[in-house]
């Protein structure tokens, strides 16, 4: 079943992309990764914009638990005016679960379709859908390599002066452009202390690391979908957020300080002070949007960015 | 403090979900697959099985173990899935961290072992064969050719793609079949190329020789029959799928299969159809063994199917460990009344079947 849902369906369009880019893998695989990416922009979208609301709401929902400590049933009231739902806030983090599987499929697609090893090649008999391609036995086998990567390989790039020493280079890219990733899609906390905080520098530390040792240890292959995903995110990230995008230097770890496109915190002080004064809608933004069309909260929205600036 | 702990309680959540992902790659999608699948030889009356990360001699009549190598299972830590050849008194294995080795018949002790890394990390599938003085090592796109008795290289031939297949000889030349669609004589004594003859598709697995005809099945559904001399193609026959392994030649037959489980009988000379099997329920990878009139085919279902050879009937079939479902790609051999499957995941590694009736009559568990 799974196999027939996702790792066929990929590996065939993986086969077909190879054979429209004149039997280039590598492009194939930044092909298909990108329209995955376009697939999945609408959740994605959903699930940036869900970050940028719980992260404005932060400070409001810090007060109201400290507010309300000894009374947990007006602290879920007051924490509803404000438009705060573990629930939806949950679902919002959907489209980061949903990856994973797709993740899955593409590693075991990569192997299906570059085949390294005769077991693979038989799997890749059974998988391809041999009516797309009149020709497969001139396809066989797909050309793996690029420039100095084996794609079915973990990557390693050997220079003779390090004697039998590889560099792992796409897993530095794969590193180096999840941070950036994540930086950029971490706007600064009002309370470095709060648990968010602390989750998101969890996050921003065992991220990387995670998804770079995934690249160390798996085919290169699954790096380039890596590299390539992540600075889609970006782009697209940008893209939605460009009134509020602003470049500063940021330290990539500890090693250089580059200039990267980051997004401006939220404007939370305002909301904080309405809510205090008993208001009901503690975040008039993100509400008044959800009412309004979208053309008249895009118009407000950008209209707020140029008056931000003027102030300051 | 309570900040620290936090900041401790998160990073440990998030090592646990990156340890759940790492495991579902691994688990899921098989980060470390298996790039082939157990073969075997008889060797003097014994069977030589290579499976996994070790090498076992077993004795063919009751399916004793007689040694086991490497003795420690970690000392490769590879996979050595080629094909055992067998010269003189020694075993030839190769690993797929691009290592050969040689071992001791009697008991089971490494000879020497040939690192063919070039000081790089990565793994290949490997494949050997050997004459009487030379054991031929196939890694990457190269093919070595070394000592029996001391394992340096007496010569190496590079070829265009990766060779997934160890070369037959007939003493005199070397035939090498590769990936990029050749198929190479070499002369054994210097390692020169003698003619390259270019087919439709990859040829996976080495070439049949009989008589100063080789044949050849190919990634392309074709069969090729090839004249030793000087590569010029004397048939050619379409099956309806991949046919990968060694097409067996019997007289005036050549019997094969492919892998959308077809099985074949050609007159040798000509390449005329004798008769096409019905189809099987599954691929049928391997290279068909023979005996007494009988063809005996494993299919990637886990079936093993016994064929009249003149007429093509089934005579019967027997399904091998269905609760794992079993996948049969290594070449069946057919040796003294039994024929023995070594199975890819079954409970046991090999099973001895009756060739009259397809009982089993012994089954051999490395554990």
């Amino acid at each position: 079943m799974w196999n027939q849902l996702v790792i066929y369906p990929f590996t065939n369009s993986l086969l077909l992309l190879y054979k429209v880019m004149g039997d280039s893998f590598t492009l194939s695989l930044i092909i298909l990764t990108l329209a995955i990416r376009l697939l999945l922009m609408p959740l994605t979208a959903k699930q940036q914009k869900s970050q940028m609301k719980m992260q404005a709401m932060q400070p409001d929902i810090k007060r109201i638990q400290e507010k309300y400590k000894g009374e947990p049933e007006r602290m879920q009231k007051e924490l509803q005016k404000i438009g705060y739902s573990p629930a939806s806030m949950l679902a919002g983090c959907l489209p980061m679960f949903i990856q994973f599987p797709i993740l899955i499929g593409m590693y075991r697609s990569i192997m299906h379709a570059i085949p390294a090893a005769p077991l693979q090649m038989i799997d890749l008999y059974k998988a391809a859908y041999q009516s797309w391609f009149p020709e497969f036995h001139k396809m066989i086998p797909v050309e793996r390599t690029f420039l100095w990567m084996d794609l079915s390989q973990p990557d390693r790039f050997y220079l003779e002066i390090l004697s039998g020493i590889g560099v792992p280079v796409l897993p530095l890219f794969v590193y180096i452009t999840t941070v950036l990733q994540q930086k950029m899609m971490t706007p600064p906390t009002a309370d470095p202390n709060d648990q968010s905080a602390q989750m998101q520098r969890s996050m921003m530390t065992m991220m990387p690391l995670m998804f770079a040792f995934f690249a160390l240890q798996f085919s290169s292959g699954l790096s380039i979908y890596f590299i390539t995903s992540n600075i889609a995110t970006v782009v697209q990230y940008m893209i939605l957020n460009r009134e509020r995008l602003e470049w500063s230097p940021v330290n990539i770890a500890g090693v250089a300080k580059l200039p990267i496109p980051t997004i401006a915190p939220p404007p939370t002080t305002k909301i904080s002070q309405q809510s205090e004064q008993g208001g009901t809608s503690a975040n008039p933004t993100t509400v008044a949007q959800e009412k309004m069309s979208s053309r008249k909260a895009k118009r407000l929205k950008a209209r707020k960015a140029r008056g931000g600036k003027r102030r300051r | 403090m309570s900040g620290f702990k936090h900041l401790i309680k998160h990073h440990l959540y998030i090592a646990v979900f990156a340890i759940t992902i790492t495991l579902l790659l691994v688990g899921c999608s098989g980060a470390m697959p298996a790039s082939s699948w157990p073969n075997s030889i008889i060797a003097d009356n014994n069977l030589i099985i290579a499976n996994n990360n070790a090498v076992y001699a077993i004795s063919s009549d009751i399916g004793r173990l007689i040694w086991k190598f490497p003795s420690e299972p970690d000392s490769i830590r590879s996979q050595l899935y080629t094909s055992p050849a067998h010269t003189n008194d020694s075993i030839v294995v190769g690993s797929d961290n691009k290592h050969a080795f040689t071992i001791d018949i009697i008991n089971g002790n490494e000879i020497w072992s040939f690192d063919a890394t070039n000081n790089k990390s990565g793994t290949a599938p490997t494949g050997t064969s050997a004459s009487a003085d030379l054991a031929f090592f196939t890694s990457e796109n190269t093919l070595y050719a070394l000592q029996i008795s001391n394992g340096q290289t007496a010569w190496k031939f590079e070829s265009a793609k990766d060779l997934w297949a160890p070369p037959s000889t007939n003493g005199k030349y070397v035939f090498l079949p590769g990936m990029d669609h050749t198929l190479t004589s070499i002369d054994i004594t210097n390692g020169s190329q003698i003619w390259q003859q270019n087919f439709k598709g990859a040829l996976a697995d080495s070439p049949t020789i009989y008589q100063d005809t080789l044949y050849t099945g190919s990634l392309s559904n074709s069969v090729y029959a090839i004249d030793a001399a000087n590569g010029m193609i004397i048939w050619e026959y379409e099956a309806e799928g991949w046919v990968w392994g060694s097409p067996k030649a019997v007289n005036e037959h050549v019997f094969f299969s492919d892998l959308d489980g077809y099985v074949y009988a050609l007159n040798r000379e000509t390449g005329r159809e004798m008769w096409t099997s019905q189809q099987l329920d599954s691929a049928s990878r391997a290279t068909p063994a023979y005996s007494n009139g009988n063809l005996f085919v494993t299919s990637d279902n886990g079936f093993v199917y016994s064929i009249d050879a003149i007429s093509g009937n089934p005579v019967w079939n027997i399904e091998i460990d269905s609760k794992n479902a079993d996948r049969l790609l290594a070449d069946p051999i057919a040796h003294n009344g039994l024929v023995y499957i070594t199975s890819m995941n079954g409970d046991n590694l090999v099973y001895a079947i009756n060739q009259s009736d397809g009982v089993i009559v012994w089954e051999f568990n490395p554990e």
